[in-house]
């Protein structure tokens, strides 16, 4: 009896071509037979043929009717092969991931990390650096700036008058607002005591931004006059918290520095104070500014511009230029000052977080490739040590497109569950990252959502990745002839796939040339870092100095006595404290920067018209030992610096050489002018020279005048204090002695002076720890690359070691070979590395100080740091190689 | 049974088809061969009928087909009853059986 035979099982996909030439060979097949027995029957060859065809029946209907179906049969088998070749490949996949765990552990680990850091960096980076601001038309607003004539100088703000010209007089502009006083205040209520961070806005200052409050309205123009009732607008943030979301919060007032308030607004709750944070803002007073002549030159505002629909950049800029000389000629005193210049809001408020961003997205953009070039290398590695599976399969009778297939899925497979993974991950690196830049950009990063199309695009590339890792390999793998796979040829040649290995090679240089960018990067950072360190304040800043800041509200203490007189006590008390050895008070900490110039002319020279400006502040007996600012001459002050003694004054070692080059300036007397009612142009002898301070490490000397604050007719303070261990722990015991003083003034952001210091190099310190761990990262990535790289290599290798060493090869020439073999390969990445990082090192310079793009030295040391680990990578596998026995290797395989 | 005479007709060939495949696997032009004998000639397949019923058998695979080599040494079609063929053989004769005999008894009727 007639069986089926097995092969049958391995069924080919048939064409439509080969569906009809089948379909006619088996009609053909019977009308022959029957025209030969019709033959046998008598009948001519060529009648038995017209017979048996018209004895068949409609031909043409046949062909039709079983064509169709056969196509229609063809289709659903080629369906249902799809889905069963897939579970198969899945298997076969599922089976291989049991089979390799480690390697699947790698490989969808790494994938993960990518997608995951990836989308969650590239979500934040998009809202802050991407997403348009939330207000009205943000292309049209530009923050207004200043070009800086002298050194250290406030850049950011405008006077009264320059801000009133332009809003009366500028033909580009739609609408001008002025924000500024951003400072803090205390809160109270019958509960708590806070420190509240404010700001004073413009009348018109939501309507110039397009902002609509959530509750309220804005403030009018009435609100912003003298002796005006006093309004405010609370943050969205503070209306839920602190009032609990009260629907009747209009009809409330708050005490801010004990001064009642009434709510007329809300906040909206995206609202993003262009560059200012603030729980509660009130009416900036501009228009008594801009009437009292002593004061309306002075550029203390921040101003912000609206540009008329259709004005370009360039017309507002031309326009400013042309109102600057006017504007000088109007008013004297602005002369010599700085021309106003535009720049965009978005940047303005992005500013210094926007370098760090773009380097954190390059430095996970290259350990992105590195990952990546290091799962191909994986996979070609694996698909190059499969040949013999493939090879077998293919001769079993898989065609080559199914073979390509199931590596495909294979490798999809890994590229799904990474991506899943990945996802995941996402959303806890967002998270860890939001806390890591939280400094640089308090009030956009509150809440960033993992943006759902970047997600789907990170899943998508996960996939692709997958299919690229999988296609590559599988048609380098199934490209070869199955003899060459299967029979002696494959066993003996001696290295396995030329072309896979050159393939690995390069993979391996362009994993060491990433790491080489990632370390020198990181090396510029660490060396701006030293620098940075390097740099003296010209005052200490350890952990054992204590700074806070006193903030008396004035319904309590009306009068310079009453707050000197808490001010008094409070130094006393907190001086009985053991563990303080010293408490000074001033009213400008270095760390403060330019706060209030005052002109300074000397007794006995020239009247000069237009007299310096110096920074001035003041200071108490012990401010100088609590801060650790060396007296170079004469004396610091002391307790017999009485508002009623002699007027005196210290001036710092700048002050001192600029003016006094060749002699003592001690006992010399200058004038000063504070402007301060009941303080104004005062004599003062000069008693010390003091070391110079700066802002922080990043800023020049600040050049200062110190008066006693006892001497000063107003007082503003900040404590810092100097105790025998760590100031920090002394804060409790600070907060209580403060209490029992007056239970109603709150503790104002009390740090240690170190915790200070260091917040000025936050930017640099972060930069430099991110792109230190990306380096560490991609070193260690490209130490695995090239370990397995050469550890493969090694293995396909034995052979012909073996064949050497039985040929008389020392142990020493075989390390020597492989040495050299993976030196080449890293001297290949290193060399391509520090160009690239000379390229991309420029776009760091905004982040580097007193440190070349070009550092010779960390040029030199990045290529030693990437040798050394390729060495050791090198090594590690061709000592193995040469452990090898010459017969064993010989046997092997 | 509510099949038009066509469909009866169609259903017939196809029985006949799958009764012949049942005794073994044979091509097109044998089953045609082995029905005719089986009836003394009586019934006689259309060629162009059994392909058609051929293929639509294979379509709802009832019957599969491969190629092979029959005994002229001519490469030929050759069919097998599946499982669900021989399922499907057996209802629909003994369906077929009681319209039969349901017929002759009113055809006999006297």
């Amino acid at each position: 009896m007639r069986r089926r035979p097995l092969a049958r099982i391995l069924r080919l996909p048939r064409s439509a071509d080969r569906i009809r030439a089948d379909l006619e060979e088996e009609i053909q097949f019977d009308i022959a037979l029957r025209a030969r027995d019709l033959e046998a029957s008598g009948l001519s060859p060529a009648d038995a043929r017209a017979r048996a065809e018209h004895e068949f029946g409609d031909l043409d209907a046949t062909r039709r009717y079983c064509e169709d179906l056969d196509m229609q049969r063809e289709a659903e088998e080629r369906r249902v092969n799809l889905l069963d070749d897939l579970r198969s490949d899945l298997t076969i996949a599922w089976r291989g991931m049991r089979r390799a765990p480690a390697f699947a552990a790698v490989v969808i680990l790494t994938l993960a990390l990518g997608i995951g850091a990836n989308t969650a960096v590239y979500s934040v980076v998009r809202r802050v650096l991407l997403e348009p601001l939330p207000f009205r038309a943000p292309e049209q607003l530009y923050r207004l700036y200043t070009v800086g004539t002298r050194p250290n100088e406030d850049t950011d703000k405008l006077s009264a008058v320059e801000l009133d010209m332009l809003a009366r007089e500028s033909k580009t502009l739609a609408g001008i607002t002025e924000f500024g006083w951003i400072g803090s205040g205390t809160y109270s209520d019958d509960k708590v005591a806070e420190v509240w961070p404010t700001a004073m806005v413009a009348p018109n200052f939501f309507d110039v931004l397009g902002t609509r409050l959530a509750r309220g309205r804005a403030f009018t123009s009435d609100e912003a006059q003298p002796g005006a009732s006093k309004v405010a607008i609370i943050s969205y943030a503070r209306w839920q918290s602190n009032f609990g979301g009260d629907a009747h919060i209009l009809e409330r007032t708050i005490e801010m520095n004990g001064v009642g308030y009434r709510i007329v607004g809300v906040l909206p709750s995206n609202f993003l104070g262009p560059t200012f944070t603030a729980d509660v803002v009130f009416p900036l007073q501009i228009d008594a500014a801009l009437r009292n002549p002593r004061s309306n030159v002075a550029r203390v505002y921040r101003g912000i511009a609206r540009l008329r629909p259709g004005v370009t950049r360039m017309q507002l800029e031309s326009d400013l230029a042309m109102l600057h000389p006017r504007l000088q000629a109007q008013y004297q005193q602005l002369r010599g000052a700085g021309a106003i210049i535009p720049k965009p809001l978005h940047a303005a408020i992005v500013g210094e977080a926007a370098p760090v961003l773009v380097l954190v997205m390059v430095g996970i953009g290259i350990v992105l490739v590195v990952t990546c070039v290091n799962i191909a290398g994986l996979f070609l590695s694996r698909a190059v040590a499969r040949r013999r599976e493939l090879g077998v399969r293919a001769a079993l009778g898989a065609a080559r497109g199914r073979l390509v297939r199931q590596v495909i899925t294979e490798s999809a497979l890994y590229s799904v569950a990474g991506g899943l993974l990945g996802i995941g991950l996402a959303f806890v690196l967002k998270r860890a990252f939001l806390v890591l830049i939280a400094g640089l950009l308090p009030a956009m990063t509150e809440d960033v959502p993992l943006s759902t199309p970047l997600l789907s695009m990170a899943l998508v590339a996960s996939v692709l990745c997958g299919i690229v890792f999988g296609i590559l390999p599988a048609l380098a793998a199934t490209r070869l002839d199955m003899r060459d796979a299967l029979g002696d040829a494959g066993t003996r040649s001696l290295s396995a796939g030329r072309g896979a290995a050159r393939g690995s090679r390069i993979l391996v240089s362009a994993q060491i040339a990433c790491a080489v960018v990632l370390v020198v990067g990181a090396g510029l950072l660490a060396r701006t870092f030293m620098s940075l360190m390097r740099t003296d304040l010209g005052y200490e800043a350890s952990q054992r100095q204590l700074a806070f800041g006193l903030n008396p509200t004035r319904s309590k203490y009306p009068d310079r006595a009453s707050t000197m007189v808490l001010a008094r006590t409070l130094t006393e008390r907190l001086a009985g404290l053991p563990a303080v050895s010293a408490v000074g008070v001033t009213a400008l900490t270095p760390w403060m920067g330019g706060m209030m110039a005052v002109p300074m002319r000397i007794e006995g020279r020239p009247v000069d018209t237009d007299p310096p400006t110096i920074q001035f502040a003041t200071a108490s007996p012990d401010y100088f030992s609590a801060m650790g600012v060396p007296v170079r001459s004469g004396r610091a002050f002391t307790n017999t610096d009485e508002t009623s003694s002699p007027p005196v004054v210290i001036i710092s070692e700048a002050v001192a050489r600029r003016f006094w080059p060749n002699a003592s300036p001690i006992g010399a007397r200058v004038r000063i002018d504070t402007d301060v009612p009941g303080d104004s142009d005062r004599v003062r002898e000069i008693v010390g020279v003091v070391a110079d301070t700066r802002e922080n490490v990043l800023s020049p000397i600040t050049p200062l005048l110190y008066v006693p604050t006892s001497q000063f007719a107003h007082f503003s303070g900040t404590f810092v204090i100097r105790a025998t261990r760590d100031a920090a722990t002394l804060v409790p015991q600070i907060r209580d002695i403060l209490h029992t003083i007056d239970p109603g003034l709150p503790l104002f952001y009390p740090r240690t002076v170190r915790a200070i210091a260091a917040q000025s190099m936050a930017r640099q310190q972060l930069a430099m720890g991110l792109v230190a761990g990306f380096a560490i990262l991609a070193l260690l990535l490209a130490a695995l690359g090239v370990y397995g790289i050469m550890a493969y290599t090694v293995v396909a290798r034995t052979r012909e070691f073996g064949i050497r060493s039985a040929l008389g090869a020392t142990r020493r020439s075989i390390l020597g070979l492989v040495l050299r073999n993976g030196l080449a390969v890293a001297a290949a990445g290193i060399g391509f590395g520090l160009g690239l990082a000379a390229l991309l090192s420029r776009f760091m310079a905004s982040l580097l100080v007193g440190v070349s793009t070009h550092d010779a030295l960390t040029f030199v040391i990045a290529p030693i740091v990437l040798g050394v680990v390729s060495i050791v990578a090198t090594v590690i596998p061709a000592r193995v190689a040469t452990r090898v026995h010459p017969v064993e290797a010989l046997k092997a395989e | 049974m509510s099949d038009s005479s066509l469909d009866l007709l169609r259903g017939t060939v196809d029985l006949l088809v799958l009764r012949t495949l049942a005794w073994e696997p044979m091509h097109g032009y044998a089953i045609a061969q082995f029905v005719r004998t089986q009836t003394d000639g009586a019934i006689s397949i259309e060629s162009a009928a059994l392909y058609q019923a051929l293929h639509r058998l294979e379509k709802r695979k009832w019957v599969r087909a491969w190629w092979d080599t029959s005994e002229t040494s001519r490469r030929a079609r050759f069919y097998e009853l599946t499982a669900e063929g021989r399922k499907q053989l057996r209802d629909r004769s003994s369906d077929l059986k009681a319209y039969v005999t349901a017929l002759y008894r009113v055809l006999d009727a006297r």
